[in-house]
């Protein structure tokens, strides 16, 4: 599997489309591509890892734009649950 | 002179602001404003006021593969803030013999906030597969949820797909004798209420996803003793799977090793429903049902947009 095809299967496997990778810089790409299996399922542990990885992502983008406002829909995934 | 609409399309914007324009076959744009009287003893209402404006959409699409690489199963955020940042819907204005259209005759309805859904997939054997979806507007705690402007051009170019029934198999086994399915995605939303001042409600999210995938299949044979009897087998992502072939336009179907068609997956629970539907001068059918669960990993339903078609599957 590409590194793209990698990203988009971690992403539908914590319930998350393809379009949601367009901002992932290099090295978080390369880090969410890791979390894909050999089988094209998430590794051992793989939902909260992505979880962190979300949050840092989201914290990056918050600090490099004026216009990044804290959201005001919170989705109860357990992609974004605390 | 009259005015008359139909359909346009919807509009789906990213980060970088670029729209996708997306056919749909059928939308309904409900505006849910609730209307409260004093409830008194008069004979009638005499105090009346709006206490709530919720605008929603629900659309339909044969755009399964688009709309999929837009929406996840977890739902999408649309905002200035999310990876999808405005949505749009587009009535068409239809072109009668009183007078020329101008350039710009259609109408838009533009949503800023909100939150996107998946409400069913489904297709039949001899027809196209449809998505549905739900829009939930929101404010951004100072304007409407909704603007309309009249007088916008018909955007191009809008996206168009359609894909047929593929062969589809669950627990490992293969099923070409199914007559259609159905995957209800099951989300459930916070219950949307006014923010206070205000009749707009500035807040919504997921609270469960519990998709339930429906089967009805003409070789009752498949629903076997040992499925009887233990009336329940195990789906995973490894043994189900569901298949939808891309058709080409002008062609039958787009090539079967292109990576252009949908594989989606299920883990859950198979259990039967119905064993034998049969009438006189009609095929019997059963129907299978898998309720689809969290595996410990990764998500009930796994998409893979860019898949080939596979003639053995899982």
């Amino acid at each position: 599997m590409t590194e793209d095809q990698k990203i988009i299967r971690v992403l539908s496997c914590c319930g998350k489309a393809p379009k949601s990778a367009w901002a992932l810089d290099k090295t978080e790409r390369n880090a969410v591509a890791a979390l894909c299996g050999a089988d094209g399922l998430l590794v051992a542990g793989g939902q909260e890892k992505f979880r962190i990885l979300m949050v840092e992502h989201y914290e990056r983008r918050k600090a490099t734009s004026e216009e990044f406002e804290q959201p005001p829909v919170v989705v109860d995934s357990p992609l974004t649950r605390e | 002179m009259g005015k008359q609409y139909t359909l346009g399309c919807i509009s789906l914007y990213d980060g970088a602001a670029a729209a996708t324009h997306i056919a749909a076959s059928s939308v309904s744009v409900d505006a849910n404003t609730v209307v409260s009287g004093n409830d008194s003893g008069s004979f009638y209402e005499e105090f009346q006021s709006v206490v709530g404006f919720d605008p929603t959409v629900n659309f339909t699409s044969k755009c399964v593969a688009e709309l999929l690489s837009w929406i996840g199963l977890s739902g999408q955020c649309v905002g200035g803030a999310f990876d999808v940042t405005r949505f749009d819907v587009i009535t068409r204005r239809i072109a009668d013999c009183q007078s020329a259209l101008s350039e710009t005759p259609h109408i838009r309805d533009r949503f800023d906030d909100g939150l996107l859904t998946l409400g069913s997939l489904g297709v039949d054997r001899n027809g196209d597969a449809a998505l549905t979806v739900n829009f939930d507007a929101i404010t951004d705690g100072t304007n409407a949820p909704i603007t309309r402007t009249d007088g916008v051009a018909l955007p191009t170019p809008v996206v168009a797909q359609r894909f047929a029934m593929g062969l589809p198999a669950f627990d490992g086994v293969t099923y070409p004798d199914t007559e259609n399915w159905s995957l209800e995605f099951g989300i459930s939303k916070t219950e949307k209420s006014p923010s206070l001042g205000s009749i707009w409600t500035d807040s919504i999210g997921v609270l469960t996803v519990r998709p339930v995938l429906t089967i009805r299949n003409r070789d009752i044979s498949k629903l076997t003793n040992a499925l009887l009897a233990a009336a329940s087998a195990s789906a995973t992502h490894l043994d189900t799977k569901l298949q939808l072939i891309a058709r080409e336009n002008g062609g039958s179907y787009q090539d079967f090793g292109d990576a252009v068609h949908i594989g989606i997956t299920i883990a859950g629970l198979l259990t039967p429903q119905n064993i034998i539907n049969a009438a006189s001068n009609q095929r019997a059918t059963n129907e299978l049902r898998i309720s689809a669960s969290y595996d410990g990993t990764n998500a009930p339903i796994l998409f893979d947009l860019a898949s080939t078609y596979d003639l053995s599957p899982p």
